[in-house]
């Protein structure tokens, strides 16, 4: 590259540096007396730039827009979170239980047999059965043996409706009570704790939106904006 | 502990205006180096942790944040910014670096070619409005520019070596 050619690159580099070609700006950034120009003019012009004059209560008053007050939990509702989580956690065993429970019953067609038995009985509460039942089922295993595939089918049926637990209603909801008042559906009193877990969570998140709404209200006020702005800012967001 | 609300503007007014111009001098817009700087503070605000020395601390983050934002920018925007294209390493001081420069500046350039790198270096002017300000040709003033620049040049390089 001739001096003159240079001389010309060097002029465009400091003065139109975006009309370079790629070609030209490999050539700068190839060739090593160009590289160092380039570089020493923008050490100038770091070390030469006009700086900003700065007036700090407009930079605060545009910085502290972007500021969020940390949400900041009361030590009661930390508590009800830790409790939620227990409980959630005592249900989730407890659910895993029962499951492990039924896998293990469908192995056994003794007791499917019983259970059998009593639904064709018609009655859906697994029940003891006498020794003598017993003993009359051990006897008859070729009709235990074709009755099987029957009552697994069934049993999918009869399960949620087993009642593995007897538990006195006069402190559950009526909702909770099977009709004769007694028995009461395990899966059901499990679903419904599952719930009631899940919504007072949903009230606690809603709670805290609500705390961070009204810190974003306090913001805006700070700033001077009206109460109607906000609003309408928020719900577009929301709806977003 | 975290920063009240009040300890935090307090600590703002301090060391904004030291990460404001080392940011400005790093990527030379002046709206790209306050939302680096913004975002700098944001984040110390939001890790809810004091910093043991809030200047030194805040200038080294921007610091990193604007050469994190260099190393995203292509050549021909480096270049068209007039922004370094090496890393410089980690124990480099820029600032005083700046200084050595602005000194050299004053100590080695001639009058014209001070009046040259001022109007394209810091009033921001293209060569032909230089030329017109000054009331000379745009050719000299690109000679008194490559002048000044290749006596920074051997300034520097024989200070290196």
């Amino acid at each position: 590259m001739t001096e003159e050619q240079k001389e010309k690159l060097i002029a465009k580099m400091l003065d139109a540096p975006s009309s370079l070609s790629a070609e030209e700006l490999e050539m700068i950034t190839h060739d090593e007396e160009l590289r160092d120009i380039y570089e020493i003019s923008a050490s100038v012009s770091g070390a030469c730039v006009r700086q900003p004059e700065i007036n700090m209560a407009d930079e605060w008053a545009r910085f502290s827009t972007r500021l969020h007050i940390p949400r900041k939990l009361s030590p009661m509702r930390r508590v009800m979170r830790v409790a939620a989580i227990f409980i959630g956690v005592v249900i989730a065993s407890g659910v895993t239980v029962k499951i492990i429970d039924k896998l293990a019953t469908t192995d056994q067609p003794l007791q499917l047999a019983m259970l059998e038995q009593g639904r064709t009985a018609g009655n859906n509460t697994l029940s003891i059965p006498e020794v003598d039942d017993v003993t009359i089922i051990h006897d008859s295993v070729e009709e235990c043996k074709v009755i099987t595939p029957a009552i697994i089918k069934q049993k999918r049926n009869v399960s949620a409706k087993r009642s593995i637990a007897k538990v006195e209603t006069t402190e559950v909801d009526d909702a909770l009570a099977v009709a004769d008042g007694i028995d009461v559906d395990v899966d059901e009193f499990l679903r419904i704790q599952q719930a009631r877990v899940e919504n007072d969570l949903a009230m606690q998140n809603a709670e805290v939106m609500a705390d961070e709404l009204a810190a974003i209200r306090q913001i805006y006020d700070l700033v001077g904006l009206n109460d109607d702005v906000v609003e309408s800012a928020i719900i577009k967001v929301t709806m977003q | 502990m975290r920063y009240s609300k009040a300890e935090f503007e307090t600590l703002y007014t301090q060391c904004f205006p030291p990460s404001m111009r080392l940011a400005m001098s790093m990527l030379h817009d002046e709206d790209e180096a306050r939302d680096v700087v913004q975002e700098v503070f944001l984040r110390l605000w939001e890790s809810g942790v004091r910093a043991e020395n809030p200047q030194a601390f805040t200038v080294r983050a921007v610091r990193n944040a604007c050469l994190n934002r260099i190393s995203t920018l292509e050549t021909r925007e480096k270049i068209r910014r007039r922004i370094s294209t090496d890393s410089p390493d980690e124990d480099f001081n820029l600032e005083e670096y700046h200084e050595e420069v602005r000194t050299a500046v004053k100590r080695l350039l001639t009058p014209r070619e001070r009046d040259v790198v001022g109007k394209i270096y810091t009033d921001g002017l293209s060569y032909k409005e230089t030329a017109e300000t000054l009331e000379v040709s745009v050719s000299a003033v690109n000679k008194n520019i490559v002048s000044a620049l290749k006596k920074l040049r051997n300034h520097f390089k024989s200070g290196r070596s």
